[in-house]
C-alpha cells in the first residue's frame, strides 16, 4: 500500500528523526502549538557567536511536523541565527519535498513560527541580558 | 419487530438517493457528523424554489411574497411536529445551531453572580457562549465532567444542581464520543434545581426521534446541514417561558414594531429574534429534508440491526485501535472518535483521505473533553443513514492501511 504524502523521508524523519531530544543547558528555546490539530513542539538551542551551534527538540505532533521540524533543525545547524528570519512557507515546503494540502501546511510551518519566536532561555547559560 | 436498516438490506440503500455520493463512487462517506450530504430531492426543491417561489417575506403584497410568507410560517409548524414540541413553542429560524446558542446567551439576562452549567462533552458552541454570559454576570461557569466513555459524571451532576444554577447548557448527543446523554431526566433534575434547560441537538436529530411535549426542556436547536438538508440554516424550538425572556441578539430588519432615531420596541416573536432576511433558500431545502426525512421513515429503524453495530464490532476487531465511547452499542450514535496505537490521527486520516474513506481529525471543536482525556486529537468516523456495509468494510480497510503505511520503517 502506497501514500503519496507519506513516504520514505517523512516516514525515516517522523520514526528516526536526527534532532530528537533536548540541548544541555539551552541559550535559547522556542515553543509552537497548533492546538486546533493537536501538534506541540519545543525547541533548545545553543547560540554560539551569533550561529546554532546545537539544535534539539521534542514533540507531540503529527508525522508532517516532526519530520519538518527534524529538516529545519537540520537546515539551519551552524547557521547564522538571523537566516531564521529569511525562511518563509515555500522554504518548507521545499524541505518537506512534497506538496501539501493548506490544513498540513500548517504542520509543516509550526517549526519555523516557533523558531521565528526564539528566546532566551533562563538558567546558567543563558546569555547577558546586554548580549 | 422494528423494520430492518435498509442498509443492511441488501435490496435498498439510501446511497443512490445522494447525488453527492453516487457523483463520487471512490468515495466512502464518513464525516456526517461535520455535514450530511443532501438528497436529490432536497436540491431540486431548493432549485424549484428559487426558480418558482423566491420573494421576500413578512412584508411583500404581492401573491409570490405572501405564498412564500406562508409557507415559512407553515415551515415553523413542521418543525414543530418532527420535534414532537407543543403547539405554544416558539420556532425560530437563524444560520445554525451555533448562532442559535449565541443568540439564546446573548438574549439572557441572568442575575449576578448566577452559576450556567455546561457539560464537558460540549461543543464549543454549546460552551463559548455560556462562558461569556457567565463572565459577564460576573457568575461561574461549572463544567460537569464525563469519564472516558462519554457518560456524565453523576456525583458532579448532582453537586451541580446544588449550586441552583440559572441555567443548564446539555448536549443530546456528543460529536466526540457518540454518547446519547439523557437529556429528557437531566432536563426535569435541572428544571427542579430551578435552571433553564438549553440543548444542543446538533448530531441528534438526524438519528433520534425527539420528543418535546411534557419534558423540562426549554429550548432545543440543531442545523439543517446535519439533517441532509442545507448549510446555513439552524433551528431554535423554544418553550414559551424561555421565549418571552429572550431579548434579540441581532438587530435589524423585520424584527421592530416601532423605530426611531433614539429607539426601538420588538415585534412579537418569531419575528424579533428573526432579524433581517432568512435563508429563504435554505428554508426551502429544511423543508423538503423533514418531508422526506418522514417520507423515508429514517428514524424507524432499529439501530441495533443497523449500521452502528456493525461498525462498532469491525473497530474494535482492529488491533492498536481505542475508542473513545462507550463499547456497546445502544445508547449512542453510529459516531467513533478513536485513536490508533503510535500514531497521530492527522496522519491517520490523511492516509484515509488517501484511499477514498473520508473522516475527520482533531478535536472536533470539542477541546475540553480532548484534553481531559489527554489526547491531541483523535480520528473520528460518523455514518449517516447512506452508510452501508460496503462503507464498513472500507473503514476498516483503510484504517488497517493507514497502521501499515504509518508504522513503515519504524
Amino acid at each position: 500500500m502506497e501514500s503519496e504524502l507519506y513516504q520514505e523521508q517523512i516516514l525515516d524523519r517522523y520514526h528516526h528523526p536526527r534532532f530528537r531530544g533536548q540541548v544541555l543547558e539551552p541559550t535559547h528555546v522556542a515553543e509552537g502549538a497548533n492546538l486546533s490539530c493537536g501538534d506541540e513542539l519545543k525547541i533548545t538551542a545553543r547560540v554560539e557567536k551569533g550561529r546554532f551551534a546545537d539544535l534539539k527538540f521534542e514533540s507531540r505532533a503529527c508525522a508532517i511536523c516532526t519530520a519538518s521540524t527534524d529538516l529545519l533543525l537540520e537546515k539551519m545547524l551552524n547557521q547564522p541565527v538571523t537566516d531564521v528570519e529569511k525562511l518563509e512557507g515555500t522554504d518548507m515546503q521545499k524541505l518537506i519535498g512534497l506538496p501539501l494540502s493548506p490544513i498540513r501546511l500548517k504542520c509543516a510551518l509550526l517549526p519555523l513560527s516557533a523558531l521565528k519566536n526564539l528566546e532566551r532561555a533562563s538558567g546558567p547559560a543563558a546569555p547577558p541580558a546586554q548580549d | 419487530m422494528a423494520p430492518h436498516h435498509p442498509a443492511t438490506s441488501p435490496a435498498l440503500s439510501w446511497r443512490d438517493q445522494f447525488p453527492l455520493l453516487t457523483n463520487h463512487p471512490e468515495l466512502s462517506y464518513w464525516d456526517s457528523a461535520a455535514t450530511t450530504p443532501a438528497p436529490g430531492v432536497v436540491i431540486e426543491a431548493i432549485s424549484a424554489y428559487a426558480a418558482h417561489r423566491h420573494a421576500n417575506v413578512r412584508r411583500g403584497q404581492y401573491s409570490l411574497a405572501a405564498q412564500n410568507t406562508e409557507r415559512v410560517e407553515k415551515l415553523r409548524g413542521e418543525v414543530r411536529k418532527f420535534l414532537h414540541a407543543p403547539a405554544d413553542w416558539t420556532v425560530a429560524f437563524s444560520s445554525g445551531a451555533t448562532a442559535a446558542l449565541n443568540a439564546l446567551a446573548g438574549g439572557l439576562t441572568p442575575p449576578s453572580g448566577s452559576v450556567i452549567a455546561v457539560t464537558l462533552d460540549a461543543h464549543h458552541a454549546n460552551l463559548l457562549p455560556w462562558q461569556r454570559l457567565a463572565q459577564s454576570c460576573g457568575g461561574q461557569l461549572v463544567t460537569v465532567s464525563v469519564d472516558q466513555q462519554g457518560v456524565l459524571d453523576h456525583a458532579a451532576w448532582e453537586q451541580m444542581l446544588e449550586q441552583k444554577p440559572y441555567l443548564v447548557a446539555l448536549t443530546h448527543a456528543s460529536n466526540v464520543t457518540g454518547v446519547i446523554h439523557p437529556i429528557y431526566n437531566l432536563a426535569a433534575d435541572a428544571k427542579r434545581a430551578g435552571a433553564l434547560v438549553v440543548v444542543d441537538g446538533a448530531q441528534a436529530v438526524a438519528h433520534l426521534s425527539v420528543e418535546l411535549k411534557e419534558t423540562a426542556i426549554d429550548a432545543y436547536v440543531f442545523s439543517a446541514h446535519k439533517l441532509y438538508g442545507p448549510t446555513g440554516v439552524g433551528v431554535s424550538a423554544l418553550s414559551p417561558e424561555l421565549a418571552d425572556q429572550l431579548e434579540p441578539w441581532l438587530l435589524g430588519g423585520g424584527m421592530v414594531d416601532k423605530v426611531t432615531t433614539t429607539s426601538a420596541t420588538w415585534g412579537p416573536l418569531p419575528d424579533k429574534l428573526e432579524a433581517g432576511t432568512p435563508n429563504l433558500w435554505g428554508l426551502a431545502g429544511l423543508e423538503a429534508a423533514l418531508t422526506w426525512i418522514q417520507r423515508e421513515n429514517l428514524l424507524g429503524y432499529n439501530q441495533e440491526e443497523g449500521i452502528e453495530a456493525a461498525t462498532l464490532h469491525a473497530l474494535q476487531a482492529i488491533p492498536g485501535l481505542k475508542i473513545w465511547g462507550p463499547a456497546s452499542s445502544g445508547d449512542r450514535l453510529p459516531l467513533f472518535s478513536f485513536t490508533l496505537e503510535g500514531l497521530h490521527a492527522h496522519d491517520v486520516a490523511e492516509v484515509m483521505g488517501e484511499h477514498g474513506v473520508a473522516v475527520r481529525a482533531g478535536h472536533h471543536c470539542a477541546m475540553p473533553l480532548h484534553q481531559h482525556l489527554d489526547l491531541p486529537a483523535t480520528v473520528r468516523a460518523s455514518a449517516g443513514c447512506y452508510t452501508t456495509p460496503a462503507d464498513i468494510e472500507k473503514l476498516a480497510v483503510a484504517i488497517k492501511t493507514a497502521q501499515e503505511v504509518l508504522h513503515r520503517g519504524e
